[in-house]
């Protein structure tokens, strides 16, 4: 017998590798209790053939009675079921709801799955699944800086920072450096919403500078940022301008003037480097000749109005 | 039986381009707007004489839409004293006498006819080139480390009985 047990091998990344009795022995027991145990979670089982059935209301009931049991509810296995059903419940009940409560008790629960199985047996699909969850947090973040208002600008930044929390714990490797860059972006962007909706409320403004500037510390050539950034100081600019009335001093009048003269001086570097290293858009060419203009660079706003029309005409700029 | 789940790399639901979301440059004429401000400030910072401090306060634009776009909207309804503001773009040079007379570069020629039209007349012309001011205008804007700023010709602001006040001769370039 032992002989025989010496001559098992198994095939293993293309080869045939000879196991010791020792090795045999530990992989056969490990299977052995794994499918003690798995036949012991009765509850954890039927709560799984519910879920597949479809049965959530039913599965929800069988996986709250197995992690009340005292055989099943240190078991990883019925945490991650439980939290697989949760996520099935999300998925079918509550997408889009942003406070869903059952994607929490889903992220819960895999937690708690994955802090019992010491052994690492469910990781990878427990792992999968919380990867899977955090993905729907990073959209509703990213879709809740559309609609962002006023008094909830958190928010956004709350259900990121659970994105970014649960994909520590599911890939602590992943690179998430271009998705914390995409969520600045759109902040950015909601916030220049914001201020543009009321623009006397210059919070709205110096946060959206600000985000854009984190993008371009990190990410100094990036189009999107380098292009709205300067809209963003030429359009205050602009909005200085016209904010002046008859109520306005000529000092004041003068002092505001310089004061926007700046923000389209510092427009004009970030919108040539748009210009200059990004794939022809036509907000560039904009962008170019409007900041011109306003720094009284007539020659170059009637050079890159042209020049754009004539690529608009051939076809090699979209209107 | 196991409950498993295969799930590939992130995938972002919702990615859209910066323009979508409306971030765009504002169009208007930040430079047009100035020169609008500066004319009302021209107007109401100026001793007019008593014989054209009755009636409308005219303000007559010529070869700039941006600036008169800018005053009618801004200061079309603002009084100057006690008269309301009238602003009017022209095609031609005016039949009428008004109290401002904005003649943009791109009109530039119709400069040496507004002085004969209006001289001896309580006219206040401004243009926006340089040399205007030496051709015979009043007031000329002028570009000063990219702000707008305007040189005066005080002397012929007296031949017409038009008095700049402190604010304008304070700010005054040379």
């Amino acid at each position: 017998m032992r002989r025989r047990l010496q001559q098992v091998s198994k095939y293993f990344s293309g080869k045939w590798i000879e196991m010791s009795t020792k090795t045999f022995c530990i992989l056969l027991t490990t299977l052995l209790v794994s499918t003690i145990l798995d036949a012991q979670l009765v509850l954890t089982n039927r709560a799984a053939r519910l879920c597949q059935e479809k049965d959530y209301a039913g599965a929800r009931e069988a996986i709250t009675l197995a992690l009340e049991s005292e055989d099943e509810k240190n078991h990883p296995y019925a945490w991650y079921v439980s939290g697989f059903i949760h996520k099935e419940i999300y998925k079918a009940l509550e997408t889009g709801m942003r406070s869903s409560t059952a994607r929490a008790a889903a992220v819960r629960d895999m937690e708690k799955s994955l802090n019992l199985d010491t052994g690492g047996e469910y990781r990878k699909m427990t792992c999968e699944a919380l990867r899977y969850l955090a993905t729907t947090y990073l959209n509703d973040a990213l879709l809740m800086t559309r609609d962002m208002t006023p008094g909830a600008e958190q928010e956004p930044e709350l259900v990121y920072s659970e994105f970014e929390r649960i994909m520590a714990i599911a890939d602590p490797r992943a690179d998430l450096l271009p998705y914390r860059l995409e969520m600045l972006r759109k902040l950015a962007q909601a916030h220049y919403l914001l201020w543009e909706k009321n623009v006397t409320k210059r919070n709205h403004y110096d946060l959206a500078v600000g985000y854009y500037q984190q993008v371009l510390k990190v990410e100094p050539a990036d189009c999107e940022s380098n292009c709205n950034l300067a809209i963003l100081y030429y359009n205050n600019g602009v909005h200085k301008i016209r904010m002046i009335s008859s109520t306005t001093d000529m000092m004041d009048l003068i002092l505001i003037q310089n004061e926007c003269i700046e923000l389209f001086r510092l427009a004009l570097p970030l919108a040539e480097t748009t210009f200059n290293s990004c794939p022809p858009r036509l907000d560039y060419y904009k962008a170019m000749m409007f900041i011109h203009r306003a720094l009284g660079n007539e020659d170059l706003y009637d050079e890159y109005k042209s020049h754009s029309e004539e690529l608009i005409r051939s076809g090699k700029l979209k209107y | 039986m196991r409950l498993s789940v295969i799930f590939g790399s992130l995938v972002l639901l919702f990615v859209c381009p910066a323009a979508t979301l409306g971030q765009k440059v504002d169009e208007s004429d930040p430079r047009a707007m100035i020169q609008a401000n500066f004319l009302y400030q021209f107007a109401a910072n100026c001793n007019w004489p008593a014989e054209v401090r009755k009636g409308k306060f005219t303000i007559a634009v010529m070869g700039q839409p941006a600036v008169f776009d800018h005053l009618a909207e801004k200061y079309g309804t603002k009084p100057i004293g006690n008269q309301t503001i009238d602003v009017v773009e022209l095609a031609e040079l005016p039949t009428i006498i008004p109290h401002i007379l904005f003649i943009d570069k791109s009109r530039k020629s119709e400069l040496a006819q507004a002085l004969r039209d209006f001289r001896g007349k309580p006219t206040l012309l401004v243009t926006n080139w340089d040399g205007a001011l030496q051709a015979g205008a009043h007031i000329n804007f002028k570009a000063v480390d990219g702000n707008i700023r305007y040189e005066l010709n005080v002397a012929a602001l007296d031949e017409k009985k038009i008095a700049a006040g402190v604010k304008i001769l304070q700010w005054k370039v040379d």
